[in-house]
């Protein structure tokens, strides 16, 4: 018996916003080309970000359970085992994921101007680390399975939709850099927005369950502590990821002898520069720096110190996870076919860190740093909102 | 006759077409991929899509029992040493809709780096040579036109189908022309690291690595092959699947490929040169890779040694048409494997005549033109598989 058609491919196609850090297969080098198990996970990321709200049942548990069966049945997941007995088999995404690149150029020149985004371990590497240049264009095609349901269907249509309104790809995707710009969508019930009135009315359908989710989540997903702002417009997407880069700066950075970037400096966390300064000294208070919230680890070089304690590290304790917590803040820069630009900022407010997690702290030189104290996290997630509340352009979109 | 179609395979993500040796063999570090995909692959693939596009119950198929509206599956199929009803056409390559055809073996390359300058490319034919004595006895052995030192035939290049022309036609490409497409414009390989688990605890096995290199083709490459032998109600069956589900399984590690089939119209195959009368022979080059069983006693199936003038030669005849061959020019041989879906098991190993591979003949007792009737044809064993595919070319005086 010949097989049912099947629902239509979702066809979507986004234009690079902004320089993307994307490795290879063998990852120590500039991808050629944008490949299937990139755009895979970062699918992923963005329907895990929208089904929390949706599945959310106020028992976390449930929720991640039910969550775990209807991931995996979309995007395929591992198998737990061949024995037969794991309630866990294993199965197939519920389509087949293809990228189709256009001729992408490299850049070669090292980014200016935007150094507090890089960071140092791409400021120090982009000296010989190529990167995907802004304004290429890819497209992703979705073919759906036979066992694919209108509703996965439609699920998935909306994972492509927030990968080009909200994320990208690469390194410092939070950061704004590999901005995806979605242009055009085929194939499902939604269309690209073209313009930001089309943006901000795409977004609040999107996120239409995410308010029924009202405890912090477990990962990083839309819930109603969630906030989405256009902080900047314009019409160049360098420009604005140069505005971010310096409002971030400024917000965060003690600066040197009472300036940065040409101005005073704000020094809007004068407790956390004391704090560490107590650490450097031998004191060890039962607290931690408000920034923490920005991810960790959460470094700090003191320059007044002795040489054998300027340096302070905050991470989370390593035998307790990974050692990193990424930013909960997405800056985003997006692009539309009439040329305007606008510079979103997505806060996905949850759970820090969980269960019994500590935060270590450790002081020392460059090389030699030991263990200072062991403080529980109690993240201020005021220390973002203050951020977001700096642009004057600011139009908060969703959240409060 | 019947409508010959054509199936052409693009890649959804990585492709991975696996050489004939183990992992764990000596001195391996990880496993390449062969490109482009070995032949029986292909037809494995196709013949398992029309299996299945018959909803084929395998379990009847390896019993023989296999059975569609009165056709039987298993003679329409066959297995691993025949095509059954099926005949398959050259594995043909194509980058951004034009064909690729092998690189001659009589064709040598040598590039010239200069500082602060593109590489300079000059190409160098092989003619057949003086006889000279040798192991093989008094024969032509294949000799630069003119001395060029570092000129080789170069690995894994591919000809247009206008430079193809040019070399059957007796000429040679200009320095530094264009219409040569190297490995690294059909695809970049991609290396992967895999672990053994274990099944009971969903756990990484100690020490259980495994490395492979995918191919990850670039954009508008694509694979095709043409077949023969579906009867109407089967091929009708197979277009309407292919249009509803166009994916499948295709070479090792769980590898998908789009697949697409349309009737063929034309074949792709370079044009047959026409004979000037300032010939002394043909040059019959191999497309494809050929089976040409025992070849220690003769280079091509059916030929004879003979003395002539004091100068060993070969007789035989192929497709009925008797010649006499001079010189051969052929790369070293191909090993090819595969999987026997019906038993369950790595299929036989075996040698082929790799595509490329050129034959200088000339005429008994017929024409020139009468021997240009073979451009086109298979020669060799394993046909049906489309082994053997030859080209006509003219061997100038």
């Amino acid at each position: 018996m010949i097989k049912n058609k099947r629902l239509p491919a979702l066809e979507a196609r986004y234009r690079i916003s902004t320089p993307m850090f994307l490795g290879d297969a063998s990852s120590d080098q500039c991808a050629d080309k944008i490949r299937p198990p990139s755009v895979k996970g970062a699918l992923r990321f963005w329907w895990r970000a929208l089904a929390w709200g949706r599945l959310y049942t106020g028992d976390h548990n449930e929720t991640l359970k039910d969550l775990h069966k209807e991931e995996g049945e979309l995007l395929g997941y591992a198998a737990g085992g061949s024995d037969n007995k794991s309630e866990n088999k294993g199965c197939q995404a519920a389509f087949r994921l293809r990228v189709h690149n256009d001729k992408s150029e490299k850049g070669r020149e090292i980014l200016t101007g935007i150094d507090y985004l890089l960071g140092q371990g791409i400021t120090k590497r982009n000296e010989k680390m190529q990167y995907l240049a802004s304004g290429g264009s890819f497209t992703v095609s979705c073919y759906p399975n036979q066992t694919m349901t209108e509703t996965q269907h439609q699920q998935l249509e909306e994972a492509l939709l927030c990968l080009g309104l909200f994320g990208g790809l690469g390194a410092r995707s939070r950061k704004g850099l590999g901005s995806l710009s979605i242009q055009h969508l085929t194939g499902g019930s939604y269309s690209a927005p073209q313009n930001r009135e089309e943006y901000c009315s795409l977004v609040a359908r999107l996120l239409k369950n995410a308010e029924l989710a009202r405890a912090e989540p477990p990962y990083s997903a839309f819930s109603s502590l969630s906030r989405i702002d256009i902080s900047s417009v314009g019409s160049d997407a360098f420009q604005l990821l140069l505005r971010l880069n310096d409002e971030l700066q400024l917000y965060r950075s003690w600066g040197k002898d009472g300036r940065i970037l040409g101005q005073e400096a704000e020094r809007n966390f004068i407790e956390d520069h004391k704090w560490a300064y107590q650490i450097a000294k031998g004191r060890a208070p039962n607290s931690h720096p408000d920034r923490i919230a920005f991810g960790l680890p959460h470094n700090y070089y003191l320059s007044s110190a002795t040489d054998s304690k300027k340096y302070v590290d905050v991470n989370l304790l390593k035998n307790q996870g990974q050692g990193r917590r990424a930013s909960p803040l997405f800056s985003h820069v997006h692009c539309f076919a009439n040329g305007d630009v606008i510079l979103t900022q997505t806060l996905l407010q949850s759970l820090f860190l969980s269960g019994q997690q500590k935060l270590e702290v450790k002081c020392g030189s460059k090389k030699n740093k030991k263990t200072v104290c062991h403080v529980s996290a109690t993240v201020n997630w005021s220390v973002i909102r203050k951020f977001m509340d700096r642009f004057e352009q600011r139009e908060v979109i969703y959240g409060e | 006759m019947s409508q010959r179609w054509r199936l052409i395979f693009t890649p959804v993500d990585t492709w991975f077409f696996r050489e004939s040796r183990p992992h764990g063999a000596a001195g391996a570090d990880r496993l390449e991929s062969l490109f482009p995909p070995p032949v029986r692959t292909v037809v494995g693939a196709i013949r398992t899509r029309i299996g299945e596009c018959l909803n084929t119950d395998w379990q009847a198929f390896r019993r023989g029992e296999a059975s569609f509206e009165g056709i039987s599956i298993n003679k329409l199929l066959g297995d691993s040493r025949s095509t059954g009803e099926l005949s398959f056409g050259a594995l043909q390559l194509f980058c951004q809709d034009q064909p690729l055809y092998p690189w001659p073996a009589l064709l040598l390359e040598k590039k010239v780096l200069k500082k602060r300058e593109e590489a300079q490319t000059e190409y160098v034919r092989l003619i057949p040579g003086k006889p000279v004595e040798c192991d093989l006895g008094r024969v032509q052995l294949p000799e630069l036109e003119h001395v060029c030192p570092g000129a080789k035939v170069p690995d894994n290049q591919y000809l247009s189908l206008s430079l193809m022309q040019d070399i059957l036609k007796g000429k040679k490409p200009e320095n530094n022309s264009t219409g040569m497409t190297r490995r690294d414009g059909l695809y970049l390989p991609e290396p992967r690291l895999g672990i053994a688990r274990n099944a009971n605890t969903g756990t990484v096995e100690q020490g259980m690595l495994y490395q492979t290199s995918h191919l990850r083709l670039k954009e508008d490459v694509a694979v095709s092959m043409e077949l023969e032998g579906l009867p109407e109600s089967v091929a009708r069956r197979l277009q309407e699947d292919i249009e509803a589900s166009p994916f499948i399984r295709f070479g090792a590690e769980g590898r998908m490929a789009r697949v697409s089939i349309e009737p063929v119209k034309q074949t792709a195959l370079p044009e047959c040169p026409k004979v000037s009368g300032n010939e002394q022979g043909l040059m019959l080059m191999l497309l494809t890779d050929a089976d040409f069983g025992d070849t220690r006693n003769a280079p091509l199936p059916g030929f004879k040694p003979v003395e002539k003038e004091n100068v060993k030669l070969w007789h035989g005849s192929i497709h009925g048409l008797d010649m006499e061959l001079h010189c051969v020019m052929a790369g070293k041989p191909v090993r090819r494997g595969g999987w026997d879906l019906k038993k369950g098991q790595p299929g036989d190993m075996k040698s082929y005549v790799p595509a490329g591979s050129c034959y200088f003949v000339k005429p008994l007792n017929r024409s020139l033109t009468d021997l240009m009737s073979l451009h086109g044809k298979t020669i060799g064993q394993q046909t049906d598989w489309g082994y053997g595919l030859i080209a006509c070319g003219l061997w100038k005086k």
